[in-house]
C-alpha cells in the first residue's frame, strides 16, 4: 500500500512539468492577443462621434487548448476577445486567430479573415487560408514532410 | 435688459451648438486622413459597397461640418439685418444641404449600425431636413417670411440633432447602458424632441413672450433700482 501511494506521488511529481508545458503551449498566445491587439485598441480613444463606446473592459479567451494547423502545415490557435460593458459580457467581441511561428494575428470580418492591423486602422485585404485548420491527413501529410525536410 | 432675457434661450442655443459643432470637428478630422480607416468604419465592416460607403461619410461629415455652423450663423439677428450675406450664405448652405448632406445621409443610413430602427431614424431626420430646407428655399423666393422662418426652424433643429444625440451617447456610456440600447435612444430622443421644440417655438412670434418676457417684467424694476443707486451714491 505505501508503495502504491509513493508510486502515486511519483506520478504526480513527474506529471507537473508536462501539465505545465501544455499550459504554457498555448499560453504564448493569448500573451501575443494582448500584447498586439487588445493593448493598442485600450489606447484609442473615442472622442465626440457616433463611434461605439470604449468597453469598460476586455478579455482575450483562447478557442483551444492545443495548436491546429492550417493547409500549409503552420501552427496557430484560435481566440476571441469579449468585452464588457457594465455589468454584462458580450462574447467574441472580436473573433481570430494567432500564428505561433511568426506572431501574426489575423481577425475575423464577416467570413474572411484580415490581418489585425485593419482594426487599428490600417487598410488591409483578407488573407485566404489563415485560421483555417487542415483536414487530419493532410496536417499529418504535412506534418511529415516537414519532418523530412527537417532531417 | 428685458430683451437680453428674452433672446438668452437663443444665444444659450446658439453657444451650446457652436461649442458641439467645434467637438464634432475636432472628432471628426481623422476622416481624412486618407492613410486610415476612420474608426467609425472600421466596427462596421465588411460593407457591402465599401468605397461608395466611404465616400459618403467623407463628403457627408465635410459638407455637415460646413453646414451646421452655417446655419447656426445664418440664425443670428446680426446676419438676419444684413439680408446680402443672408441671402448668399443661404443659397451655399441650402446647396450643400440639398445636393451633399441629405443624399449622402441617406446612403449612410442604409448601414447605420442597430438595424432597421436606427436607420428609419436617420432617414426619417433627413426627410425632415430636405422637404423643409426645399420648402424653405421656395417660401424666402416668394418673400413668405414666417413659413421661411418655420422651415429652417425644422433644418436647425434636426442638425443640432448631431449635438444632442452625441451628448446623449456619452451620458448613457457613463450611466454604463447597453451600447446598442443607448445608441437607439440616443437618436430618435432627439430627432423627435427636435421636431416637436423646432414646432413649438415656429408658431410663437419673432420676438420672444411668454414667461422670458414676464421675467424680464419681473427684473425690469431691479434693473431701475440698481440704476437709481448708482446715479445717487
Amino acid at each position: 500500500m505505501k508503495t502504491l501511494r509513493t508510486f502515486g506521488y511519483a506520478c504526480l511529481i513527474l506529471c507537473v512539468p508536462y501539465l505545465a508545458g501544455a499550459e504554457d503551449s498555448v499560453g504564448w498566445a493569448k500573451r501575443t492577443v494582448e500584447d498586439g491587439l487588445v493593448s493598442k485598441l485600450a489606447r484609442k480613444s473615442r472622442g465626440f462621434s457616433r463611434e461605439r463606446p470604449v468597453p469598460h473592459e476586455r478579455r482575450v479567451r483562447l478557442l483551444g487548448s492545443a495548436v491546429s494547423a492550417d493547409k500549409a502545415g503552420r501552427g496557430f490557435v484560435g481566440f476571441a476577445v469579449d468585452v464588457r460593458y457594465g455589468p454584462n459580457w458580450h462574447e467574441g467581441d472580436i473573433v481570430g486567430c494567432v500564428y505561433r511561428d511568426s506572431g501574426k494575428i489575423f481577425v475575423k470580418l464577416g467570413d474572411a479573415y484580415h490581418p489585425h492591423s485593419v482594426l487599428l486602422g490600417k487598410d488591409a485585404a483578407p488573407v485566404p487560408g489563415v485560421c483555417e485548420a487542415a483536414p487530419p491527413e493532410v496536417s499529418a501529410k504535412n506534418g511529415s514532410e516537414r519532418a523530412k525536410s527537417r532531417s | 435688459m428685458v430683451r437680453g432675457f428674452a433672446a438668452l434661450p437663443r444665444r444659450l442655443f446658439l453657444v451650446v451648438m457652436l461649442l458641439g459643432a467645434a467637438l464634432i470637428t475636432a472628432s471628426s478630422l481623422s476622416y481624412f486622413d486618407f492613410q486610415q480607416l476612420p474608426p467609425f468604419m472600421i466596427e462596421k465592416l465588411p460593407l457591402r459597397f465599401e468605397r461608395l460607403w466611404l465616400f459618403s461619410l467623407r463628403v457627408h461629415v465635410f459638407s455637415a461640418l460646413l453646414c451646421f455652423p452655417l446655419c447656426l450663423v445664418l440664425m443670428t439677428r446680426n446676419l438676419q439685418r444684413r439680408p446680402r450675406w443672408h441671402r448668399w450664405l443661404g443659397r451655399v448652405t441650402g446647396f450643400l444641404i440639398l445636393l451633399a448632406l441629405v443624399p449622402t445621409g441617406m446612403v449612410l443610413a442604409l448601414d447605420a449600425k442597430g438595424g432597421a430602427l436606427v436607420s428609419a431614424g436617420f432617414m426619417l431626420s433627413g426627410v425632415i431636413v430636405f422637404v423643409a430646407m426645399a420648402h424653405g428655399i421656395l417660401a424666402a423666393r416668394r418673400r413668405d417670411l414666417v413659413a421661411h422662418r418655420r422651415d429652417l426652424f425644422h433644418v436647425v433643429a434636426q442638425m443640432s440633432v448631431a449635438v444632442t444625440s452625441r451628448a446623449l451617447m456619452v451620458g448613457l456610456d457613463t450611466l454604463e447602458w447597453e451600447p446598442e440600447i443607448a445608441y437607439v435612444i440616443a437618436l430618435w430622443a432627439p430627432v423627435l424632441f427636435s421636431a416637436a421644440a423646432a414646432e413649438f417655438f415656429a408658431r410663437r412670434p419673432a420676438r420672444a413672450s411668454g414667461w422670458w418676457r414676464g421675467l424680464g417684467r419681473v427684473l425690469r424694476p431691479l434693473e431701475f433700482a440698481r440704476v437709481v443707486s448708482r446715479s445717487n451714491p
